[in-house]
């Protein structure tokens, strides 16, 4: 199995910002996700997740709220502020920029 | 913007949650683990691989609760709080010294509290007027004499408001405490005439009813303070629409001026200029003018627009010549005496606050010294530097703020003192307070001495040998020899502040004995005054007086009785030029002035004042015949030098009669009249039945063999008979000597005080390091012991030490005293600012003291048991 490609400085947060823009969920739900749509692609260790999520909830574009996960045990769930809205649209955007020019790049013909 | 409400939150959370916030934590990673675990279980796994599996998912759950720890919290913040809980501990660990810091800073912060409360309030605050800083005081001087007048003449104050461009509005005030009717009752009040702009100046709104209008100058109307009113009606509203007598009219009361509104002074009630008659005369000098500045106009601008409108009227009119006018901020003009003095005991309580500093930073090497072992396994296990020395500051910086803390009880109790005790001359005192500037001021003060004096000892205490200190088994050898030359350092700055301040406090107390001992020229004894207010002026004013004396000296108990227009050291003293037997008013360029008063017969019997030549006056000075006049001795000395001034004849200002020429009847020592602290001037006296104008307003004076507060009844009974709607108000002549000696007294008192205070402080401070040092060296007082030293050395030796120390302060505070002698020589009488009989007191009670704070660890270290001195080694 070979090692799934560091992600790139900055993807982490965008990655979690619009997985908790889809809806409020836990930690352990957010990984799996994660896991889920990138079909394994994307591997982020769980050691790594929590501190992206503490991170973005202490800039504020996280916040997060306590209740009764699966199990029937206290969970914390994250949700969007408004200000991780535009942070992610705004991301989104900046994204979509620079990986369609990094593709047009490669799109170039060798001779 | 919310984004930073939720940060913020967040951040508190973390920082501030405590447990709370660790168990959420704890939560959030087991929650997972279990979820984690429950999937694994799921898929077929053994619990206990399952549980593995979902651990090892978050590469170690503990190491992650870390991470995620010191990712919410601020590294510092965390120190800081550690290293407060740690200064804490470690100050409730060494109770005494911490106490000793406490108590040294609270000594100190409360001085300077105390006294910056009062600067504050009353030199830097703003006056509480709409547009202070525009507000002015416009006072006439003499270019010639380089005099101020403060009081100006109508037609001058007309002209000036005419002609300037400068000023919004322009308005006079005059007045003092007359008899008023209100309530039926004949009291005293303080009334002031105020021309119509008065209230405009100060942008005066009522605080019930109005203020009367331009149109109304001529009506009978008046604004009265809210405190009087109070007073009077019970309840301040009630008082509009209620009518009182005043300058012998029925005036309406339509408004109430705002509580803070009295000025000048604690005036009750104002009312318009344009009731009575007009000193109209350019040479009568009467009003008071105050002005607001146009918004644009700088105090510059004023000044010069002022002097040309001046030197105009000094061309128009001969009257006017070398008379100038000076525009001064109210502020200014309000607090201008006081401020020398504010100013000095700020200084003082400056030394006050570094001579608690040096002290504390005493204690604190000595602290540092006794923690040498600490520091070194502190540093042993990995404390750096920085971190040592930001905790030792941080325990400063406690023990500061608890200092603090208790200064402001002290600052408040010695401001309530201050207040209780001081004359009613400094103004603005009803508006002294602790307020937020006072406390920054407190707080920056207390840091900022917690620093600089605690990071010296707390660099010395991070720098400690780590190898040495750890080697060495009792905590005290592992710092020896830690800076005497700093601690030496100390001593010699504590002796030369101490020094300074003492020799202040000294000058201080031997100018107020000098002052109070003074001859004044008359005694203060046995003499009650009655303050007395006729409805009327004139000659019906002068015969109440006259039947009233002359049924006073029949009384059992009264020896004289007189009555006199201006008391002694009352600030509103008449004076004018002279000339005699018709010649100059003038020598070298200079005019001739003297101080002006009216009197009845016996009053210089009554005050005891020396008739040296010629008669006193008698009731047959009546107005129609011969104008008599008796003078000073210094005006006989100037004007007539050895001859005899009888039968000559003198001229002055006060009426259109005493401008003809009043013949000198006679000559009595000289007084001083004006303050005790001002030297006697030219004096020319008249007798009132000559002047019933002038002569309708006195005050009772009696000489009486029993206790003068025995004579009140049957004074205010013969007064009532003669004449009910006269208000009658009792003192005693030492009571306005002592009155008059409030400023100074209050000053020495002070200065005295704290001078105290800083010496005690020193004195405590050299003891602490005395005994410091003989501790540190008493295995080397063992080991000369037991090689034969003397016990006599030993002692000589250390008291020769702390000698040297002092001495080196002695000198460095000389110097210091000699410098601030400019500042000081300001409010000094009659002593010298090197007085050398005051230093000389200053440095015996200096090297005393010095000598017994040493003598006692001297005594200590030659007391030493060699044995266990060396065995403790």
């Amino acid at each position: 199995m070979s090692k799934p490609p560091d992600l790139m400085q900055g993807t982490l947060d965008l990655l979690l910002l619009k997985i908790i823009a889809l809806a409020p969920q836990h930690g352990w739900a957010i990984s799996q996700r994660l896991k889920q749509v990138s079909d394994q692609e994307l591997q982020v260790s769980d050691g790594s997740l929590y501190p992206a999520l503490h991170k973005l909830e202490l800039a504020g574009w996280i916040t997060a709220e306590w209740g009764v996960g699966e199990l029937g045990r206290r969970a914390k769930f994250y949700t969007l502020t408004k200000a991780g809205r535009r942070r992610l649209d705004h991301e989104t955007e900046h994204w979509r920029r620079v990986s369609s020019a990094i593709t047009r790049v490669l799109q170039l013909k060798e001779v | 913007m919310w984004r930073w409400a939720y940060a913020v939150r967040a951040r508190l959370r973390a920082l501030f949650g405590g447990a709370r916030s660790d168990r959420d934590l704890n939560d959030e990673l087991s929650f997972h683990v279990a979820m984690e675990r429950h999937a694994n279980e799921t898929c077929g796994m053994s619990s206990v691989e399952a549980e593995r599996r979902a651990r090892l998912s978050l590469d170690g759950v503990q190491q992650l609760k870390e991470r995620l720890h010191a990712q919410r919290s601020l590294p510092w913040f965390d120190h800081l709080r550690q290293d407060a809980t740690f200064a804490v501990r470690m100050i409730s660990r060494t109770k005494v010294v911490s106490l000793a810091v406490i108590m040294t800073f609270a000594l100190g912060i409360g001085a300077n509290t105390a006294i910056f409360s009062l600067i504050n309030s009353v030199l830097l605050s703003p006056l509480p007027y709409d547009s202070p800083g525009r507000i002015v005081t416009i006072e006439p001087f003499w270019t010639n004499t380089g005099q101020p007048n403060t009081v100006s003449s109508a037609p001058d104050f007309r002209d000036w408001r005419e002609r300037n461009h400068v000023f919004e509005y322009m308005a006079f005030h005059a007045g003092r405490e007359v008899r008023i009717v209100a309530n039926g009752a004949p009291i005293f009040a303080t009334v002031q005439l105020v021309t119509p702009d008065f209230f405009k100046v100060f942008g005066l709104q009522p605080f019930s009813g109005r203020v009367w209008t331009e149109a109304e100058e001529q009506e009978p109307l008046a604004v009265v303070s809210y405190a009087w009113a109070s007073g009077q009606f019970g309840d301040a509203p009630a008082a509009i629409g209620k009518t009182i007598e005043a300058v012998g009219q029925a005036v309406e009361i339509v408004g109430i001026a705002p509580p803070a509104f009295t000025y000048p002074g604690s005036t009750d009630v104002w009312i318009s200029s344009a009731l009575i008659p007009i000193n109209s005369n350019r040479g009568g000098h009467n009003y008071f003018v105050v002005g607001k500045l146009k918004a644009d106009a700088a105090i510059e601008e004023a000044r010069a627009d002022m002097r040309t409108i001046a030197s105009q009227l000094e061309q128009e009119y001969p009257e006017n010549r070398f008379k100038s006018v000076a525009v001064t901020p109210m502020l200014d003009n309000l607090t201008g005496r006081a401020q020398t003095t504010l100013w000095l005991l700020f200084g003082i309580v400056i030394g006050v606050m570094l001579i608690a500093c040096v002290n504390v930073a005493h204690l604190q090497l000595a602290r540092a010294a006794s923690r040498g072992r600490e520091m070194a396994v502190r540093a042993a296990i990995g404390g750096g530097p920085g971190r040592l020395t930001r905790q030792v500051l941080t325990e400063n910086i406690v023990l500061g703020l608890a200092g603090a803390m208790v200064g402001l009880v002290f600052g408040w109790f010695t401001l309530k003192a201050f207040l209780a005790m001081a004359p009613a001359d400094i103004p603005r005192l009803n508006e002294v307070h602790i307020d937020g500037r006072v406390l920054l001021f407190t707080l920056v003060v207390t840091t900022l001495c917690s620093f600089l004096f605690g990071v010296g000892p707390a660099r010395r205490a991070s720098r400690s040998d780590v190898s040495s200190g750890l080697r060495h088994q009792t905590a005290r050898s592992a710092v020896r020899g830690i800076a005497p030359r700093v601690r030496s350092t100390l001593v010699m700055v504590e002796v030369a502040l101490s020094l300074v301040l003492l020799v202040a406090s000294g000058l201080l107390l031997r100018s107020f004995v000098r002052l109070s001992q003074v001859d004044l020229g008359f005694t203060t004894e046995q003499v009650l005054v009655t303050t007395t207010s006729y409805p009327t002026g004139g000659t019906e004013a002068t015969g109440f007086y006259r039947d009233l004396l002359a049924q006073l000296r029949t009384l059992p108990g009264i020896r004289h009785a007189a009555g006199v227009m201006t008391m002694p050291f009352d600030t509103l003293r008449a004076n004018s030029g002279y000339s005699v037997d018709g010649g100059p008013s003038a020598r070298d360029g200079k005019p001739l002035i003297a101080e002006l008063q009216v009197v009845t017969p016996e009053y210089f019997d009554t005050v005891n004042t020396v008739l040296r030549a010629g008669r006193d006056f008698d009731d047959r000075d009546l107005f129609g015949q011969p104008q008599v006049a008796i003078i000073n001795e210094r005006l006989a000395r100037e004007e007539f030098g050895s001859a005899s001034p009888l039968g000559r004849t003198i001229q002055t200002g006060l009426t259109p009669d005493t401008r003809k020429g009043m013949q000198i009847v006679g000559v009595v020592a000289d007084a001083r009249q004006r303050s005790p602290e001002v030297p006697p001037r030219p004096e020319i006296f008249m007798p009132y039945l000559q002047h019933p104008g002038p002569g309708s307003r006195l005050t009772i004076l009696t000489q009486t063999s029993l206790d003068p507060g025995m004579l009140t009844r049957s004074i205010r009974e013969t007064a009532r008979k003669l004449n009910p709607g006269v208000p009658i108000r009792f003192s005693t002549m030492d009571e306005v000597l002592t009155k008059a000696l409030a400023y100074p007294r209050f000053r020495t008192t002070l200065v005295a005080a704290f001078g105290m205070l800083a010496g005690l402080l020193a004195l405590i401070g050299i003891y602490s390091v005395l005994s410091y040092l003989v501790a540190e060296q008493t295995p080397e007082i063992g080991v000369r012991l037991a090689l034969g030293a003397l016990r006599r050395d030993i002692f000589n030796r250390v008291i020769g030490g702390s000698m040297r120390l002092v001495f080196g302060g002695v000198i460095a505070g000389l110097v210091l005293s000699l410098m601030a002698a400019k500042v000081i020589e300001a409010v000094l009488f009659d002593v010298s600012a090197r007085d050398p009989v005051t230093i000389a007191a200053v440095l015996a009670l200096l090297a005393v003291t010095a000598l017994t704070a040493s003598s006692i660890p001297a005594w200590r270290a030659a007391s030493v048991d060699p044995l266990v001195a060396l065995r403790d080694e």
